[in-house]
Order: C-alpha cells, then sequence, then structure tokens
C-alpha cells in the first residue's frame, strides 16, 4: 500500500496539525507518537520535502498568528483568538505542573480541600457576588462515579472555547491523578488500589456532560473536535461505565483521528477479538485504523497472516516507524518466535538507542530465552537512559528475578510501580517475584492489581490462578485458569492448567478433555513451525518424538486410570514412552525423561497385572538399563522370573505328567 | 562512590582463586599468598610509614600493581601468574560475568557444605574467606547503577593490561574485537560506548572504605606530627571526596581542614573549619545525648588552637569550659589532659593573666603552687595509667626544676624518668621531645658536645616519626650550636635545608627563619658589619611577638650585643634592666635567664670602664651560676669577672680565675668566649709581666711570652676555628703567614685587637721582625676589611 506523493503530503500536513493540536492541548503521548510517525517516513522523501515545500508552508501559516491557525471553526477561532492571554498562562502553568491552577484559569474558582468550614457554610453570598454557585462540585463528594449522588453541574463560564474547556478540565483530571497516586501511599499499602480514586472524576463529569447536552448529544457530531469527546470518553472510563466510554470514543476518534491517546483507550475496552470486529465497522476508514487494529490484535494475541500483512504494508509507508517495529516484534514474541523477535528488538534497540517504550517485553524475551548476558546488557543501557522510568526498573526487576536475587527484582517493580501506578507489566512481572518469595498473598494481590489495569493479560490470570492453586483453592485457581486459557488459547501451558485444576476439582472428564486440548494446541505449534514432508496417513504417526508433551500424555493417562479407564491410560501411557524415539530412523525423540520412565514403570505394573510377562521383563530390564526406579523393576523382574521358572516347571510337570 | 568494592579489589577475588586452585607454581605458592594477604588487609598492611606511599597504594593503576605478580611462575610452563591472571580478568566481558563471579565466589564460601565437590581449603572464618565474603556482600548491597559504575571502572582498570594480554592471547583478542563488532547487546562494546567516560573513573572511582584509610591516615599524621599534607595527596583527597556521600567522611574532612589551616596559621579559617567538623559530627551522631560526649574534645582543640595563636584569654576560657564539661561527663582521660595543658598555658604566658588561670589544683581539688600542681597530675596520670601524661608531667616537672630552683640534676632525673616511660609504652612521639629536654639541660650542665649528639640523635634514630616540631627545634639548636662555634656557612646551610622540611607550618618556618636571621646577625657583628646587622636586626624584630620564649631570649641577647657593638651603651643598659625587671616579676622565670642578664650588665659596666660597678654583679652572678650549675651563665660571668679584675689591676686573680675555668670554658664550644678568655688571660700576664715582676727578669720575659700565646690562641679562636685543632693551625698560619688564611677571619674587631698586642709584644720585646709582621698583617687586614666589607 503505497501512497501516492500527493496522499502523503496530505498525511504529513495532518500529522503536522495533529503534533501541533496535541501540544495545545497538553497531550504529550498522542503528540510524541504522531510526530514519530511524521519523522517515520522513508528518509528520501523527507528532504525533498524539507527543503520545498515546508519551509514556505511554514512561513506562509505560521508568521501571522501560529496559535490561531490551528482551528478551521471560524467561532471557535474567534473565541481562542479572544482567550489567547488566558490560555497561555493556562498553558505554562500546566507545564509547570501545577494543574490546579490551570484549571482555575478558565474555570470558577473551587473550593480548595483544605478550606474552613465557614466558608463553606455561607454559600449565598458567593452565588450573589460572584458567577454561578458551584460550591458542591466533585471535590465535595466522597463517592466518586456515583450518577446517583451526581454533583450538580457548576455553570461554565459562557463563551469558553473548546480548547480552553479542554485545557482546564484536563488540567483537574490531571491534578486529581496526582492526588490519587499522593495518596495512596506505598504500594500494596492499605490506601493502595481502588479505595483510593480521582476524586476530581465526577465533577469533570458533570461538566462535559452539560456541556454536550447543551450542544445536542452524542448524536450531534456538529460542532464538536473530538478533544473533549475524548476526554469525556476517559473519564467515563475512570468512572467505570464502558459501554458509554466506548462510544465517546469512538465518537472521538471519528472527530479527530489522529489522537492516538484515543486510539489507546478504545483499544484497552476491547476484550476480545469479537468486540473488534464489532467496532469495527463504526472507526473511521483511514489510516488510523490500520494502526488501531494492529494494535488490538497485538493486544488481543492475535498473529493473523493477515495482520502481518498489514502491518508489512502500514511498514512500507512507514519504514523508519519504531513502534511499528515494535509491534511487529511483539507479534513475534506472542507467536513465540523468539529468535525473530529478538532480532526484530535487537535492531529496534540499535536505531533507537534511548527509546525505552516496549523494552521491558524484550526483558521478558531475554527472561525467557534465557540470555543472562543480553539482558545485563539491555539493563544497563537503560539504567544508563534513564534511572527512573518504569520500563527501566522492569528490565533490572527481570535482570534481578533471572539471577535468582527476588528481593531485589521486588524493589524495582516496586520502584517501577511507584513511578507508573498504571504499569501494568511491572504488577504482573512482581506477582512473579512474590510467587517465587512464596508470598502468596502480596502475589494474589499484585496480580489482581495487573488484571484490573488490563484485563487482557493471560499472564497475569494464569499467575491468580498459581496463586489460588498454592493455596489451595482449587475452584477460583480453576476459574483464573479458564480465564487465561480463554485469554491465550493458543498455550498449551494454560490448558494444562486448566486440566490440572480440573482434575484437583474431581471434574476428571473436564480434566482429560483440557488435556487433550493443551496437546492439541502443543502439536499445533510444531505443527506451524516444522514443516511435515510426509503428511501420514496414521493420525498418530506424527505424534511421537516429542511432537507432544510427555507429561500432558502421562497427566492423562493418570487421569483415565483413576477414572479406571485401564485401556485409555495404557494408550497414553503408551504415547507417553513413543516420545522417547524419533518419528523416523534418524530423527531424536526426547530420549529417556523423568516422566518417560514413570510411564514405562507404570506400563510395566500394567503389563504384570495384565501377566504380559514378556512385556514387563522387558520394560523392566530398560528401566533397570536407564537407571531409573531401579530397585522397584528389579524386583519386577525377579517376580517374573520366579513366575516365568514356575510356569516353566509347572509346564514340565505337566509335561512330566 | 562505592563503599568498599573497588576495581583493584575485584582483581584481587580472581587471584585468590588462582592461588585456590593451585594454579601458581609451588615454589611461588608463599610468594602469592603474602602478596594477596597484603592487599586484603584493610590499611594495606603498611600504615604508619608514609601518606605518600599510602595513596600511591590506594591509587595504583592495574598493570602497576599486579604487575608485581610477573615475577612469579605459574603452573602452565612459560606463563607467570600476571598472565593467568590477565586471562581470568579478561575472561570478564559485561556485567553479568561480573554477576557470575560473585556467584561462583560466594558458593566457595557457603556454610552449606556440599559433600559432593571437592572444596578448595577455604574456611568462612579465614581471612580470605572473610575478604571474599565481604566482597560479596558489598557486591550484594550495590544498586544496579552502582553495579554498572563497578564494571565501568573495572573496564578501566584492566585496560593498560589490554597489550600485556592480547600480545599472550591473540586468538581470545581477535574474538574480542569480533564480538565487539557484533551485536549490539552482546559483549562490553555497549558498555564500553556508554558508560563513564573512562579518564575521570580512572580517578574518581575510589571506595569509600579507602578514602576514610586515607583521610584518617592524614588526620593521624596531622595531629602527631603536626606537618601539613602534601599537596598531592590533598589534591587527591579532596577528588575523592568530591563525590562522598557519607557524612563521617564529610565531617573528618572539615577536621583535615582545621589541622591544614592551623597549620598554615589561617586561624579565622581553622575556627571555622573547627566548628564546621563539630557541627557534621553531631549529625552524623545520633541522639542528644552523644553530642556531649564529644563537646570536650572540641572545646580543647579550640584551646590549643587559640593558644597556638597567642590568644590565651580565649584559649584559658575554652579550656575552664573543656575541664567543667570533662569533669561532669567523668572523662578522665580528657581531664587530665586538659589540667596538663593549662600548666601548659600558666607557664607559657604566665603573670599578668593570675585570675583566670586560677590554678590547676584548684580546679583538681588540691591546694598549692605549681609542684602541686605537678605532683596532682603525675598522681592522676599513674592512676589512670595515663603513660603519656606522666611522661610529658615528668618533662614538664624537669623544667620547672631547671627553671625555678636550677637543680639540673633532679631534672636530669625526671627527664631519665620520662624517657624510660616512653621507651617501656612505646610513646613514640614523646621520645623526641625527651631528647630536646635532655640536651638542654646538658647545655645547661655545660657539656656542649653531648647535647649536640642528642640533638642529631633526634633526627638520626627517629626520622620521620618524630613530631615535625621536635624534629625543626633540634635543627635549629644544633644549627645555632653550630654557629656560637664559629661554623656559620654550616650552620645556614643546614636551616636552609630545614626549611623545605616545614612544609607549610607557619610556626616552624617562623622559627627557622628566626634562627637563620640570629645567625646572619651574629655572623655580621662578628664582621663588624654594622649595617649588615642592623639590616637583620630589623628583620628579626617581628618575631619577638610570635611568643616564642626561646627565641625571644636569644634576640634580646643579641639585641645587647649590637647596642654593644654600636657603643649605645646606656640603651644598652636601660634594655638589659628593664628585662631583668621583668623577668623577676614572673614567678616562672627561667633563672638562666636572669643571670645572663645580670651577666651582660657586668659586661656593659666593665665595657664603659665603671669596673667597680661591674664587679659585684659579676661576682654575684658567679656565684649562684655556680650554686644552680648553669655552667655558661658562670663561664661567662668569671670571663667578663678577669676582664674586671684585670681592669682593677688584680692580674693574679685575673689569671687564676681564667686558668680555673679554661677547660670548661672548651666544653661549652663557644669559640667567642673562648676567644675572650685567652685575650684576657693574655692581657692578665701582661699585667703581670708589668706589674709583678722584676723589669727584666726572666720571669717577666716568661710571662710576656705566655701573654703572646694566649693572644695568639684567642685570635686564632676568633678565627672560628675548632679549639682543639688550634695548636697545629697555628703552626701552619704563623709558618704561612699568609694574608689568603686572614680573609676567612670572623671576628674583624678582635682580630685587630689581637694583632696590635702582638706587635707591641713583640716591640716590648724587640723583636723587630715579628713587629714588622704583625704590624703588615694588621695593615693588611685592615685594608682588606675596608675593601670587602665597606
Amino acid at each position: 500500500m503505497a501512497l501516492s506523493s500527493e496522499q502523503q503530503q496530505e498525511l504529513q500536513t495532518q500529522l503536522q496539525q495533529v503534533v501541533v493540536a496535541c501540544n495545545e492541548r497538553c497531550l504529550y503521548f498522542a503528540a510524541k507518537w504522531s510526530a514519530e510517525l511524521l519523522n517515520s517516513f522513508s528518509s528520501s522523501d523527507d528532504s525533498t520535502t524539507d527543503d520545498a515545500s515546508d519551509t514556505d508552508l511554514d512561513d506562509d501559516d505560521d508568521v501571522p498568528a501560529p496559535l490561531q491557525s490551528t482551528n478551521p471553526d471560524r467561532k471557535e477561532a474567534r473565541l481562542e483568538t479572544k482567550e489567547l492571554p488566558r490560555y497561555l498562562v493556562a498553558k505554562a502553568f500546566f507545564d509547570c505542573r501545577e494543574y490546579d491552577r490551570c484549571a482555575a484559569v478558565f474555570l470558577p474558582p473551587q473550593i480548595p480541600h483544605t478550606t474552613p468550614a465557614p466558608q463553606i457554610t455561607s454559600p449565598t453570598k458567593l452565588t450573589v457576588s460572584m458567577t454561578p454557585q458551584k460550591i458542591s462540585s466533585g471535590r465535595s463528594t466522597s463517592k466518586p462515579g456515583l450518577y446517583a449522588a451526581r454533583p450538580q453541574a457548576p455553570a461554565l463560564p459562557k463563551k469558553l472555547s473548546q480548547k480552553s474547556l479542554f485545557l482546564a478540565l484536563y488540567a483537574r483530571y490531571l491534578s486529581g491523578e496526582k492526588r490519587k497516586s499522593e495518596d495512596s501511599e506505598t504500594i500494596l499499602g492499605p490506601a493502595d488500589g481502588p479505595v483510593t480514586a480521582n476524586k476530581e472524576v465526577s465533577g469533570i463529569l458533570a461538566v462535559l456532560e452539560k456541556h454536550f447536552n447543551a450542544r445536542g448529544g452524542i448524536q450531534d457530531l456538529g460542532n464538536s473536535q473530538g478533544w473533549l469527546d475524548y476526554l469525556y470518553g476517559i473519564v467515563l472510563l475512570k468512572a467505570k461505565s464502558e459501554n458509554l466510554a466506548k462510544q465517546w470514543l469512538l465518537r472521538s476518534v471519528n472527530l479527530q483521528p489522529y489522537n492516538w491517546s484515543a486510539w489507546l483507550d478504545l483499544a484497552s475496552l476491547l476484550g476480545s477479538p469479537e468486540e473488534l470486529q464489532q467496532i469495527s465497522e463504526h472507526i473511521p476508514r483511514n489510516i488510523m485504523a490500520l494502526f488501531f487494529h494492529i494494535h488490538c490484535n497485538q493486544e488481543l494475541y492475535q498473529q493473523t497472516p493477515e495482520v502481518f500483512n498489514s502491518l508489512s504494508q502500514l511498514q512500507g509507508i512507514f519504514p523508519r516507524s519504531a513502534w511499528l517495529q515494535q509491534q511487529k516484534a511483539l507479534l513475534h514474541y506472542h507467536a513465540r518466535d523468539h529468535e525473530t523477535a529478538a532480532h526484530l528488538f535487537d535492531s529496534l534497540l540499535k536505531d533507537h538507542p534511548h527509546r525505552l517504550e516496549g523494552l521491558e517485553i524484550y526483558s521478558n524475551l531475554l527472561y525467557v530465552l534465557p540470555n543472562r548476558p543480553r539482558l545485563a546488557t539491555l539493563a544497563a543501557m537503560a539504567s544508563n537512559t534513564d534511572k527512573f522510568r518504569p520500563e527501566t526498573n522492569c528490565i533490572l526487576g527481570n535482570y534481578y528475578s533471572l539471577i535468582s536475587e527476588h528481593e531485589k527484582a521486588v524493589l524495582h517493580f516496586r520502584r517501577a510501580l511507584t513511578l507508573d501506578r498504571n504499569f501494568q507489566a511491572a504488577w504482573t512481572l512482581m506477582g512473579h517475584e512474590y510467587i517465587e518469595l512464596k508470598n502468596t498473598q502480596a502475589a494474589i494481590e499484585s496480580y489482581r492489581r495487573a488484571v484490573d489495569t488490563n484485563r487482557k493479560d493471560y499472564r497475569a490470570w494464569y499467575g491468580l490462578g498459581q496463586g489460588y492453586e498454592m493455596l489451595e483453592c482449587y475452584s477460583y485457581s480453576l476459574f483464573y485458569y479458564q480465564r487465561a486459557a480463554a485469554l491465550c488459547p493458543g498455550d498449551p501451558k494454560m490448558w494444562a492448567a486448566v486440566g490440572n485444576a480440573y482434575s484437583k476439582c474431581n471434574k476428571l472428564a473436564n480434566a482429560i478433555q483440557a488435556y487433550k486440548r493443551a496437546l492439541v494446541v502443543g502439536s499445533q505449534i510444531d505443527n506451524a513451525t516444522s514443516s511435515f514432508a510426509s503428511g501420514g496417513s496414521d493420525p498418530l504417526a506424527q505424534a511421537v518424538g516429542g511432537a507432544l508433551d510427555p507429561q500432558i500424555l502421562y497427566d492423562i493417562a493418570c487421569l483415565y486410570e483413576k477414572d479406571s479407564n485401564w485401556d485409555e491410560a495404557a494408550a497414553y501411557m503408551e504415547l507417553t514412552l513413543a516420545q522417547e524415539e524419533g518419528a523416523e530412523e534418524g530423527d531424536e525423540g526426547l530420549g529417556v525423561t523423568q516422566v518417560t520412565s514413570r510411564a514405562r514403570l507404570w506400563l510395566a505394573r500394567y503389563c504384570y497385572g495384565c501377566g504380559e510377562w514378556a512385556r514387563t521383563m522387558e520394560l523392566a530390564n530398560e528401566l533397570c538399563q536407564d537407571g531409573v526406579e531401579v530397585e522397584e523393576a528389579k524386583g519386577l523382574v525377579r517376580d517374573v522370573r520366579a513366575r516365568l521358572q514356575l510356569g516353566e516347571v509347572e509346564e514340565e510337570g505337566e509335561m512330566d505328567e | 562512590m562505592p563503599r568498599y568494592l573497588t576495581p583493584s579489589r575485584l582483581c584481587l577475588l580472581p587471584l585468590i582463586d588462582l592461588y585456590l586452585f593451585g594454579h601458581t607454581a609451588s615454589s611461588a605458592r608463599l610468594d602469592v599468598l603474602s602478596f594477596i594477604a597484603s592487599r586484603c588487609s584493610a590499611s594495606g598492611g603498611q600504615s604508619g610509614n608514609d601518606i605518600d606511599h599510602l595513596t600511591d597504594y590506594l591509587s595504583a593503576g592495574a598493570s602497576s600493581l599486579l604487575g608485581v605478580l610477573q615475577q612469579w611462575p605459574s603452573d602452565v610452563p612459560g606463563r607467570n601468574v600476571f598472565d593467568i591472571l590477565l586471562q581470568r580478568l579478561w575472561r570478564l566481558d559485561g556485567l553479568d560475568s561480573l554477576h557470575m563471579l560473585f556467584d561462583q565466589l560466594s558458593e566457595r564460601v557457603s556454610s552449606v557444605t556440599d559433600s559432593e565437590k571437592p572444596r578448595p581449603g577455604l574456611s568462612r572464618a579465614s581471612p580470605l574467606g572473610q575478604y571474599i565474603r565481604r566482597c560479596c556482600v558489598e557486591f550484594t548491597r550495590l544498586q544496579f547503577a552502582d553495579s554498572q559504575a563497578l564494571w565501568a571502572a573495572f573496564v578501566t582498570y584492566r585496560a593498560p593490561t589490554y597489550e600485556t594480554w592480547a600480545h599472550r592471547n591473540p586468538a581470545d583478542a581477535a574474538a574480542r574485537l569480533v564480538e565487539g563488532d557484533g551485536s549490539v547487546t552482546d559483549g562490553a562494546s555497549v558498555i564500553h560506548s556508554v558508560a563513564v567516560q573512562p579518564d575521570d573513573a580512572m580517578n574518581t572511582y575510589m571506595s569509600t572504605d579507602d578514602t576514610d584509610t586515607l583521610l584518617t591516615f592524614s588526620i593521624h599524621q596531622l595531629q602527631k606530627m603536626g606537618t601539613r599534607l602534601p599537596d598531592s595527596v590533598k589534591g587527591k583527597l579532596q577528588l575523592w571526596m568530591k563525590d562522598q556521600s557519607d557524612s563521617g567522611v564529610q565531617s573528618l574532612q572539615h577536621f583535615l581542614a582545621f589541622f591544614e589551616h592551623w597549620k598554615a596559621g589561617q586561624y579565622t579559617m581553622a575556627l571555622e573549619s573547627l566548628h564546621r567538623y563539630f557541627d557534621y559530627s553531631l549529625v552524623t551522631k545520633s541522639g542528644s545525648d552523644n553530642m556531649r560526649v564529644y563537646y570536650q574534645y572540641a572545646l580543647l582543640h579550640l584551646s590549643v588552637l587559640h593558644a597556638d595563636f597567642d590568644c590565651w584569654d580565649e584559649s584559658v576560657e575554652a579550656m575552664d569550659e573543656c575541664i567543667a564539661t570533662a569533669r561532669e561527663n567523668q572523662d578522665t582521660a580528657c581531664l587530665n589532659f586538659a589540667l596538663s595543658w593549662l600548666l601548659y598555658l600558666r607557664q607559657a604566658k604566665p603573670a599578668n593573666h593570675a585570675s583566670p588561670f586560677g590554678t590547676v589544683s584548684g580546679l583538681g581539688g588540691a591546694a598549692g603552687g605549681e609542684q602541686d600542681e605537678v605532683a596532682f597530675l603525675k598522681v592522676k596520670a599513674k592512676e589512670t595509667k595515663h603513660w603519656s601524661l606522666l611522661s610529658s608531667t615528668l618533662l614538664d616537672e624537669s623544667k620547672l626544676d631547671m627553671y625555678t630552683s636550677g637543680m639540673t640534676p633532679r631534672a636530669l632525673e625526671h627527664i631519665a624518668q620520662s624517657a624510660h616511660l616512653n621507651v617501656q609504652h612505646d610513646l613514640r612521639t614523646l621520645m623526641p621531645i625527651a631528647d630536646l629536654f635532655e640536651g638542654a639541660s646538658l647545655d645547661r650542665l655545660g657539656q656542649a658536645h653531648i647535647a649536640t649528639r642528642l640533638y642529631e640523635d633526634v633526627e638520626a634514630t627517629y626520622g620521620k616519626q618524630a613530631p615535625i616540631s621536635d624534629q625543626v627545634r633540634a635543627a635549629c639548636r644544633l644549627a645555632y650550636g653550630a654557629a656560637q662555634n664559629g661554623q656559620c656557612a654550616a650552620s645556614l646551610r643546614v636551616l636552609d635545608a630545614l626549611a623545605s622540611k616545614a612544609k607549610g607550618v607557619l610556626k616552624l618556618e617562623q622559627r627557622i627563619t628566626g634562627y637563620t636571621l640570629l645567625t646572619q646577625l651574629s655572623q655580621s657583628l662578628h664582621r663588624d658589619d654594622i649595617h649588615a646587622a642592623d639590616y637583620y636586626f630589623a628583620q628579626l624584630r617581628p618575631l619577638r611577638t610570635f611568643g616564642d620564649p626561646e627565641l625571644d631570649f636569644e634576640i634580646s641577647q643579641m639585641e645587647i650585643e649590637l647596642l654593644l657593638k654600636r657603643q649605645e651603651l646606656e640603651r644598652a643598659l636601660r634594655i638589659v634592666n628593664a628585662h631583668s625587671r621583668r623577668l623577676k616579676g614572673l614567678a616562672s622565670a627561667d633563672v638562666a635567664h636572669r643571670l645572663h642578664y645580670l651577666v651582660l650588665k657586668a659586661k656593659i659596666f666593665a665595657t664603659s670602664g665603671q669596673a667597680i660597678k661591674g664587679f659585684s654583679i659579676a661576682l654575684r652572678t658567679a656565684s649562684t651560676a655556680a650554686r644552680v650549675f648553669l655552667m655558661p651563665t658562670l663561664l661567662e660571668a668569671l670571663s667578663v669577672l678577669a676582664a674586671i679584675l684585670n681592669d682593677l689591676s688584680e692580674f693574679g686573680a685575673a689569671r687564676d680565675v681564667l686558668e680555673a675555668a679554661l677547660p670548661l670554658i672548651y666544653e661549652l664550644r663557644q669559640s667567642k668566649l673562648i676567644a675572650q678568655a685567652f685575650v684576657t688571660l693574655g692581657e692578665a700576664y701582661v699585667g703581670i709581666a708589668g706589674h709583678a715582676c722584676v723589669q727584666g727578669s726572666s720571669e717577666q720575659t716568661r710571662h710576656m711570652r705566655l701573654a703572646g700565646a694566649h693572644i695568639e690562641r684567642g685570635r686564632e679562636g676568633q678565627l672560628g676555628l675548632s679549639p682543639v685543632l688550634d695548636v697545629i693551625v697555628l703552626r701552619e698560619r704563623r709558618a704561612l703567614t699568609d694574608l689568603a688564611v686572614y680573609a676567612s677571619l670572623e671576628d674583624r674587631a678582635g682580630m685587630l685587637q689581637c694583632l696590635l698586642m702582638r706587635s707591641q709584644l713583640a716591640r716590648w720585646r724587640g723583636d723587630e721582625s715579628s713587629v714588622a709582621h704583625a704590624d703588615a698583617l694588621y695593615v693588611g687586614l685592615l685594608a682588606d676589611g675596608g675593601g670587602s666589607f665597606g
């Protein structure tokens, strides 16, 4: 999907505009993303446009009034011009992180938190002397996000431009976030978690609701630019009304498609590919939708060829985009193609040595591989770039976890969370560390927080299951394993865990089902990665030589055994044994392992029970050779030999007779 | 800044490993072990030596440090220990390998014994085991960024050894190069590019431990020796402490600055530093209670500082408070020390400050005079087994004995006791000062040669161990003694060399300057060069305000000499009287000084022709000096007395006195006195020949010849030659009668006088050729002197 030069030109112009617009509204993250994208067109184009058109464009447009020309709506533009000085001071306050002061520039002053009581008791004076009463704004209600007790919306000063309103409300929102993280105190402390919420949310909701009601509600797309809609969306999201939030975010991306933050929040609301399907009818058809799809599919662990296709298309347009590269690496990682993913990350690191985003996933990858030296080097690089970024601390935590210093790992994860409480990867990883440290309660809480932040993280769900399993609450653990398996159906480990949990709950049939699913999924992977030359007629012909997980096979067999289904059990035991050898001559199997030996012992006993002496002897001798369970095997051999001798004697006796 | 781990310590770990696994040749094992041991211990096992040495030791680079290992073979033929150690070191190729190294090491000393693996003979409690454990613990403590910094520092540390390693292991080096070019996240290449700049990492990567060692050692040195830090060490310390976060070290730094400023004579800065030190120390010492415990020491330092800068009142106030605090805190050591200081203060600056000083014993709880105070201190010191205090109190007592009662033998006994204590309890800092005291007391007994030996002893025996002030004092006395013995040039040479030794300690530099000027002044006085003498004296005058009593006395003595030379007898008399009066008022004034002024007074009277007035003074002085065994003063008084007797025409008495005194005068080694004595003796003989003998008798001739000989010897004495060589050189001189020899004359006036006498004697004898010869010499000397001295 190559773009014509005009299209590209237009795209660039739009991106430039959106970067400016985002910056004006202090949406720094979205601005960064867009600006990065703007700079990742193929470089040859860059130089030409830089030289010729861009500079001219700048000269023409920006010189007269750089801040006014951004808004196409004339009425809004007029308003913005009028309040330019106030806007500038508000922006300056915002940049200095004085959110309350910034909000106060445009919004009527609020009662400060620490205002003594007497002032509150005389609202009449306020209403008389000043603009509309607003005493009971969001702050005074202690229960956040309650529509029943919704505070009365304070009247807004009329004729406020949407940009200024956005800035003011956004500042208020951020101030609430700041207070929230201040009030939360220590990580996993008593005040941490849902107990402490953003107290500004309800106030902002009220204002925005009023604003939009005055302009015709959600249907009327006429005089909105999408920014306030986005803010409404995220505030609704905070207030846990997700459907509404989804609608408003959709509206926002339709109105302002280049606001990447809106897309991200929208993506966070999607829990399954089906929902993505549903929503895709409503989203605008432009290049941003493609980005959105890639992001969502990556988040939802969908590694279909279509995704890769569209990814490579986009990479055709934006060859230098680090984000796309990262998505590609992530897709490969989720598809368990670790080598490719590592390679991609490596080159990403080479091109953008100071870019830390997503590197915590690279560190996960290096952890899984495992590759200590590279992880150490990555940690060193990250630490050199910025010691106080959550990503860096996650990498360090992973490194310390890999070298088995779990206390230090926990420390770094906590630090990452102190820096950003919504950094979901750190919650999950900290859960892992607490599991290692046998602190199950803390682990469960960490996982819980991770799940609260991002419900699509199957590792956290799995961890929850693990935690409950350690606490021997099997039905809970089953529940969580199921969630994990639902999120990541391609991972046999999940299914095996589900099966295990079922068996612990004494649901043997379900357990066997789950294990079988795990087998299927596991073998699929192998099929996908290794090309089979011979599509053999025997369905089980491939199921040897380590193609299947012997542990799962053994577990299934044990379950059948419990169910007293001996034949099936024996069959699966045989299958387990079969993993030792290769499918064909020359192929290497797994060789003798603990599990296969146990299967062999089981089979030997089984044969013994069935009276198949020869096979028993054979298996037991093999056991002796392998040196596993020797005593047991020797006993069997002795027994069988004695029986055989007895039999011979009897035969001879019969003969004699 | 790391607490403990440094690259050099890191390098030691693989070396220990090599040693444990026997990768060294069996012949070299012991050497390697002793090398490791010397590096393991905290201060490197060589503290107490030299501060420069310690600094170099702490900041040495890899190749220089580990290069020592090159001399020992390893178990691989053709490779030495250094080679295989380098192999180990260069095998570390990233931060992770560092972690691996420590993992292995901690396994080696883990308490859980793994029976399967053969463990090298390393127990957890052995010094090596402790070292490894400490390193492991410190490494575990490191934050990630710190371990990163450690790694970066290690890389720079070992970088100089690259050539050696690559030369021995070309394959590995090539592999390293390839690896470096490869993937970004592999190997050390990234670390190299991203990490700290190698230049400053090398210099600044010092552990707190090392800095602390150096700092403590420096302070110890400053406190004990009274030296100042060499500039190189100071610079290094400042560099290391720049990023020091440990507040304990911070406060020590101010303490160091305090000593530095003090020795440099910067009073206000020193005061400021001392206060700052105390403030910061309070921060480090947690709890409000502890603060008082150290308060008396702060006051003690403050008082000593004040005293050193002549702020006596402040000093005494601080000391009083110090004593009060020490008593409150029941810190007897501090209390005793403070009391002994107070005693010193009283002696150093007595009289007019009677009230604030009070009495030591009053504070201590007893009543009585100074002797009682000393006794009190002695008892206290003995009780608390505070030997250094006892030793110094004994020295004080000996000083008191010498000063007041003049009981030099008893003083010597105290000094011997003190020296015994010093030897018994290894009080090295007090040994040189005991020597100095002994030398001074022997000087008083007129045993100059033994005293000189003792002064030389300070430098020869104790060398750098002796406090710098004692060294300087001994050297100054030596030099001045030599100058009095006529060896001015040698004396100046010694003083010149000494100046570099004082290393910027202001007080000592002043002392050296003072003695240099004194020597030069006496030299110019001998040469009759009044202008130069005036010039030197003008320079000396400001030094009198520095409160060094020894120097002060010498200067006033020189002043009188100068005035006598200029024939300003009245003024000289006035000054002598003033001094005498002043000394009389002081309880603790040195009796020798008082007597000396009396001698000078007699001398002035003798010179001014009022011999009768001088006679009784001289006689009284001589008898007192004889009573208190004050030989130099006695002899001087006797020689003045003889001169006076000559004036009074009591030639026989004069001769008897001088002939009795001469052997003793020789022992004093004061050329001037000897010369004077000889000349006076000669005069006495002339007098005897003229008055007591029959005209023309052989006896008269004999006396006249004797007189001639004595005068000639007096002249030679004034040449500044050693009296022992006198006769031989005399012969030679006579044979040569060369003008060139007289060019080196010291006391021109004395010479001229002698020559004049000689020519007159010869004329009396009727020996015309001798007359002509002496006259020629006289004229020649006069002309030469006029030519060379203006």
